[in-house]
């Protein structure tokens, strides 16, 4: 984006993710709070969440960058926004993505469904995902994978757990 | 100091039973299978074996539990080296350089490493509690909430190095970590749950430390074939165990340091393993002039957290047989078999029974000489993980985490913490937070809180009062020379260049 002789660049996922940080952290400031104003109760997340505040405040000011115009078509590239633990192509960063939502399904799903049947639906699931192209070693090994973990599960642990077979 | 003659009829006492030796063995392998598992930490496998403890004597009874607490030390570092996952808090500060090294192909190096010192560990805080038992304990007595504060807080400073280049983002993971830690009832009684359930007791810390480390390590290595880029450095060869077990003996400093620093702290009831390898690993880090080095798979890493985890062992014994305080849930276990056989530990216990005490200790420093050999045959099996296709581990690991998790709380919130600080966790990896911070200020946020209370109570409201207490003092110092030991090293290297500068230019 232009503004005069300015070229604005925002990193919007670090935004994003900052201004995620930024609510959580206000969310709790206010649930403690509500529950009670004594010292006893914010001696060390009032002065912790205010500065949590203050520095998701620096960082998002940082996050927005101001090029001159002029020095960046001269250089003939903008800078890619900055990024950390990752070196994922895209498709790469997508493949992420959708093994994270299926986390997500598992840990859903699995009262419902049963630890078992849903441990087998994921480890095959995110084999072909990841790129298994095998369908017999992908199923074998979802099936005896799941046996041995949630069959084992299932005998040392003393909690109930919902299973669809076991 | 040493009385010769209980010593020698606990020698004699541990001799005379060859069963005894047999369930040591049994031990060794039940902790390093149990601390292999993500989630299965020392206390579970100790909780579950504790009834058979009742159909044994005493004393093979004691060693048996004791021998699955020293083997869980060093099982638990290897999925902290192979897949960078920290079953239990005492093996957080193992990842930080076990896991690079096992990236680079160093995994038997760094396996080698973790065993060698995990053993030189356990034996180095038996002897100091072999000698220092009745000192120590009165020492850990004088200890009250400013002091508890001020060791929180001197682990607290490894957020500071755990920043790296962007200081705001050290700062904001270590802050939010802290905060995470502090949800649920506080010490005054006061509620912070959202109304839900299971935040009553708190965040759950296993579960979200193997979201926060382990889990979003994993979604950033998806269209990673291998952990181990080179196919020729995949295989586990005992040799280059060997080779890592020797590397150590090149860092005793380390290695020293590391044992004496968990053994010390591991004798503070509640805080224990869970800080010292931490508090340990910063020293390191701090102290060496390639500081940079580490985090990138630098073996002093692995010798400076795992000496401590593992002395912090025999540093808990201290307070549980002298007091009878469990410092941690192993120790508690431990408790509860010596309760079970008619044993209280405590003062009289120490006045009237030392030859069990030397006892244990003998038997202990047994236990970590064979710890070397299970180990090694333990590890034979272990070091092929990293064979294994990322597309095959990925998932396999995520499932393991996930059923760790619900072993811990037993219930859905285990899972449900995993996999929301996973995505949490890749989210910081993604935009370079230190994810290390955060789980530091989540394991320490509780107890910072509760000891500030106290410490607030008992000084009415006055600051001056942590400085009136002299241990609390030595701490500050500590906590002080540890902020600023970085500034002053660069301080005195740049001083020293630009002399040997100044000298090379008039000669």
């Amino acid at each position: 984006m232009r503004v005069g002789p300015w070229k604005i660049r925002v990193d919007w996922g670090h935004l994003i993710f900052i201004t995620v940080i930024a609510v959580l952290t206000a969310y709790y400031l206010a649930e403690v709070l509500s529950v009670s104003r004594h010292i006893n109760n914010t001696i060390l997340v009032r002065p912790f969440s205010i500065l949590v505040l203050g520095l998701c405040l620096l960082v998002m000011v940082g996050s927005v960058h101001f090029d001159r115009a002029e020095i960046s078509a001269a250089a003939g590239e903008t800078p890619p926004p900055e990024k950390g633990d990752s070196a994922q192509s895209r498709a790469d960063i997508i493949r992420s993505v959708v093994l994270l939502a299926g986390l997500g399904a598992y840990v859903l799903v699995y009262p419902l469904i049963g630890m078992d049947l849903t441990t087998f639906l994921f480890v095959a699931g995110a084999l072909i995902l990841l790129g298994e192209r095998r369908p017999v070693f992908t199923l074998l090994y979802a099936a005896v994978f799941t046996v041995i973990i949630a069959g084992g599960a299932r005998w040392m642990l003393p909690y109930p757990m919902p299973m669809a077979f076991f | 100091m040493l009385n010769y003659t209980e010593f020698a009829a606990g020698v004699l006492m541990l001799m005379n039973d060859p069963f005894t030796f047999v369930m040591i063995l049994a031990g060794l392998v039940v902790g390093l299978v149990a601390g292999s598992m993500p989630g299965v930490s020392n206390t579970m496998a100790m909780a579950i074996c504790l009834p058979m403890t009742l159909y044994m004597d005493f004393m093979p009874a004691v060693m048996f539990l004791t021998a699955i607490f020293t083997g869980s030390g060093f099982g638990g570092a290897i999925p902290a080296i192979l897949m960078g996952l920290p079953g239990t808090p005492p093996a957080v500060a193992t990842t930080f350089d076990g896991y690079p090294m096992a990236r680079k192909g160093m995994h038997n190096e760094a396996l080698g490493i973790g065993l060698i010192s995990s053993c030189f560990g356990v034996i180095f805080s038996y002897v100091f509690l072999l000698f220092l038992v009745v000192p120590l304990a009165a020492w850990v007595m004088r200890l009250g909430p400013a002091e508890m504060l001020m060791i929180a807080i001197w682990g607290l400073t490894m957020i500071a190095s755990l920043g790296g280049k962007h200081v705001a983002r050290g700062l904001i993971a270590g802050a939010f970590g802290l905060l995470l830690g502090t949800v649920g009832m506080n010490t005054s009684g006061y509620l912070r749950d959202f109304n839900v359930d299971f935040l009553l007791d708190g965040i759950p810390v296993v579960p979200a430390m193997m979201g926060l480390l382990a889990a979003s390590q994993l979604f950033t290595m998806v269209g990673t074939k291998f952990l181990v880029t080179d196919e020729r450095l995949r295989k586990a060869s005992y040799g280059r165990v060997v080779s890592g077990m020797a590397s150590v003996l090149r860092a005793k400093k380390t290695l020293l340091r590391g044992s004496l620093i968990g053994a010390l702290i591991g004798a503070v009831p509640g805080v224990g393993g869970s800080i010292a390898n931490l508090i340990s690993y910063s020293m390191q880090k701090r102290s060496d002039s390639d500081a940079a080095s580490y985090g990138e798979g630098n073996p002093k890493g692995v010798i400076a957290a795992e000496s401590a985890n593992s002395s912090s062992e025999g540093g808990s014994m201290v307070t549980m047989l002298a007091l009878g305080i469990p410092g941690g849930g192993g120790t508690a276990m431990l408790l509860a078999a010596f309760l079970m056989h008619n044993v209280a530990c405590g003062p009289q216990f120490i006045a009237n029974s030392m030859d069990l005490v030397y006892m244990i200790i003998v038997g202990n420093f047994f236990q970590a000489i064979l710890l070397i050999f299970v180990g090694m045959a333990f590890l034979a099996i272990a070091g092929n993980i990293v064979r294994v296709s990322l597309t095959v581990l990925i998932p396999s690991v995520l499932v393991l985490a996930l059923f760790g998790s619900f072993s811990v709380t037993g219930d859905w919130s285990g899972p449900i913490t995993l996999f929301a600080c996973a995505a949490l966790g890749w989210m910081m990896k993604r935009y370079d937070y230190p994810v290390a911070a955060t789980v530091v200020g989540l394991i320490l946020g509780r107890m910072v809180e509760s000891e500030l209370i106290r410490t607030w109570q008992l000084g009415a409201g006055k600051i001056s009062f942590l400085v009136e207490r002299p241990v609390a003092l030595v701490f500050l110092c500590l906590l002080i020379l540890s902020l600023f030991q970085p500034m002053i090293s660069n301080w005195l290297v740049k001083r020293r260049q630009s002399a040997e500068t100044s000298k090379g230019g008039s000669d």
